[in-house]
């Protein structure tokens, strides 16, 4: 007799293994991104003596001692005050700086507007480790070794074309008629910018904050070259400098690890309805 | 309100000539219609009389004072886009409170003038909204606002009902007349739709290729047109053009049929060339019983309500005829057709200047 295949069953099937496959993709992908923090959460948990042995997996006893030791044994108070500092201030620098620049470049007629965004482009091509040097005789000249500003001068020469062409695409997806209307309603160009385009832009605005606010959070090869004390010295660098000569004490850098992570995850929850908001007004023509 | 004049104002872009030599004069409360097809410089030449964009030269006079040199807010102009641009970040009540918050009006007159101008379009009920939650006509009413708030001296609208339908537009159309009757400022209207400059203007200015073809009343651009140009920009259905040849006191039609001129018609056939473009609106054409000039073809039978058109082939020409809506004529028929000798317009075959018959006219 010959076997009947109900359609519907095949279906489900069909559909069944179309569900069975993105779900395993998903779990891969979430895996590669998401365990290594997992694990790293785990050491900052773990007391010193399971650190290097395994199992267990999990702490038997988990501890904030990592943490503790962080903040008693190294200026790590100072040097997250530092991380905080010159990232807020980079990213204030850029915006201030970045913002008119994208507006004159997206909506007033500039001579060789095309010429000015592909060197701004090229700026932010070169990799740091080309310009490092050059910008650390810079920065000893003017005598700013060891302070918060020969960081901010060294990451802006990213984070400053990055916000320049993330806020030059938003403006330029605005309508011309929206300037006009602002200059016939008694707007000079700055407070056009001010009270029309970035509230228009603050979806993109909040993309390009955040952009500039991660880079310079994480920016690493700068504040080594450029840092010697704790003046001044990033999370990022001191975290590589924890090991010592004769011990890599994991915990307290996974401690630490965690300690400068949290803060981006909360604020990329916070702003992640904007990020996409602005991702997708920033490609989308609306 | 003031009387604007321009002063052979032109504006190159790059290699081109947007606005080239444009004088023109705009008397005071009146109604002005840029009328032309895209490209023709019309948008350009407000935008320079908003002072939004200057001039590459000439001047332009607001009540015979210069204003060439000055910002829109100084010259106290208002400007409603194609596009309306309305912040959408600010609620209607803000929008409209703009232009004043920045020309320093205190806050209490603010309110007072939001709510005038809000009763005079009907918009109160929705001054809280943002612009994105209103309908294309709310937000052209909003638009309209912003730019009446200020009492301005100019009053500039760029093709303000074309993102509307066609229902909302005659809407839109009236209510726009009915304002400006109201407020009487100088207003200077864009648009490439001839039927609402017909119908909204005291003057239309017809452009093309950065000049002013023609300036003069709605019914001047109608019955007498400038050129070709003008006579084929206005008027629905177009304008029937035809290549005639004239052989002694005959007219030939394309295709080789002969029309006499009749002995009434015989002076106003002395002055044209021997080749010229006839110009018959669809209007002075009639279907006749007898003694038509020629015979065609019915191809296609509109029908208006009160009026048709009627699509007729002949040998090598095509003809509109409109007349009040008659059942008896069929597709495929063939009729005898005839003009009204009192309503032929004529055009130089080159330059399409109109050659006014019965005098000496023309290039």
């Amino acid at each position: 007799m010959e076997r009947q295949v109900n359609p519907q069953w095949s279906q489900w099937i069909g559909y069944s293994i179309r569900m069975l496959l993105f779900v395993t993709g998903l779990g891969l992908v979430l895996s590669f991104c998401l365990l290594p923090v997992l694990w790293q959460l785990v050491t900052a948990l773990k007391p010193t003596a399971e650190l290097v042995t395994l199992p267990p997996l999990l702490p038997t006893v988990p501890t904030l001692d990592h943490f503790r030791s962080v903040f008693m044994d190294r200026p790590f108070a100072r040097i997250l005050f530092n991380s905080t500092g010159v990232a807020l201030l980079t990213t204030l620098v850029c915006l201030v700086l970045g913002t008119p620049a994208a507006f004159a470049l997206a909506k007033l007629r500039v001579p060789g507007q095309r010429l000015i965004l592909l060197s701004i482009l090229a700026v932010s091509m070169f990799p740091p480790i080309a310009i490092v040097g050059s910008l650390f005789l810079l920065i000893r000249l003017l005598h700013l070794r060891d302070t918060w500003w020969a960081l901010i001068l060294a990451d802006a020469t990213f984070a400053l074309p990055l916000t320049i062409w993330v806020m030059t695409s938003f403006l330029r997806d605005i309508p011309d008629d929206l300037l006009r209307a602002a200059r016939v309603d008694g707007c000079t160009t700055l407070q056009a910018l001010l009270y029309v385009f970035l509230p228009v832009v603050a979806p993109g605005l909040t993309t390009a904050v955040l952009l500039t606010f991660v880079f310079t959070w994480n920016e690493f090869l700068f504040a080594l070259t450029f840092t010697a004390t704790d003046a001044a010295r990033t999370v990022p660098v001191e975290i590589a400098l924890f090991p010592g000569l004769h011990e890599v004490p994991w915990g307290e850098m996974a401690a630490a690890a965690m300690l400068v992570t949290v803060p981006l995850l909360i604020l990329m929850l916070v702003a992640q309805r904007h990020i996409v908001a602005g991702l997708t007004a920033g490609a989308v023509k609306g | 309100m003031a009387r604007v004049q321009l002063r052979g104002v032109t504006k190159d872009y790059d290699r081109t000539k947007a606005v080239d030599d444009l004088t023109l004069d705009i008397a005071e409360g009146e109604f002005l219609t840029l009328l032309g097809g895209s490209g023709c410089g019309k948008s350009t030449t407000l935008h320079l009389i908003a002072g939004l964009e200057p001039p590459s030269a000439g001047h332009i006079l607001f009540d015979d004072v210069d204003v060439t040199s000055l910002s829109p807010r100084e010259r106290n102009v208002a400007v409603v886009f194609q596009s309306y641009a309305l912040y959408p970040h600010k609620t209607v009540a803000e929008n409209l409170a703009f232009p004043l918050r920045m020309g320093r009006v205190a806050t209490a007159d603010i309110q007072a003038r939001v709510h005038e101008i809000a009763r005079l379009l009907q918009i109160e009920a929705l001054l809280e909204r943002k612009p994105r939650q209103l309908s294309g006509g709310q937000q052209q009413r909003v638009a309209l606002g912003r730019a009446l708030i200020r009492r301005p001296r100019v009053f500039l609208l760029d093709e303000p009902l074309s993102n509307l339908d066609a229902r909302l537009r005659v809407a839109l159309r009236q209510e726009l007349k009915t304002l400006h009757q109201t407020v009487r400022t100088t207003l200077v209207y864009v648009t490439h739709d001839q039927e609402e400059a017909m119908v909204l203007s005291d003057r239309i200015a017809v452009m093309h290729a950065g000049k002013i073809v023609q300036c003069a009343s709605p019914r001047v651009i109608y019955t007498a047109p400038a050129s070709r140009t003008v006579a084929e920009l206005v008027g629905s259905p177009p304008i029937n053009i035809l290549d005639i040849t004239i052989d002694g006191m005959t007219l030939v039609l394309p295709g080789g049929t002969r029309v006499k001129v009749p002995a009434a018609h015989r002076a106003w056939l002395a002055p044209l060339p021997p080749h010229f473009h006839l110009g018959i609106r669809p209007e002075h054409l009639f279907l006749t019983a007898e003694s038509g000039l020629a015979c065609a073809t019915v191809r296609q039978v509109e029908h208006l309500g009160k009026d048709m058109h009627i699509i007729l082939d002949a040998e090598l020409y095509t003809l509109t005829v409109r007349k009040e809506a008659d059942e008896s004529i069929q597709q495929g028929e063939t009729v005898s057709w005839n003009w009204d000798w009192a309503h032929l317009l004529c055009f130089d075959q080159e330059y399409g200047t109109r050659l006014v018959p019965g005098t000496s006219e023309g290039p």
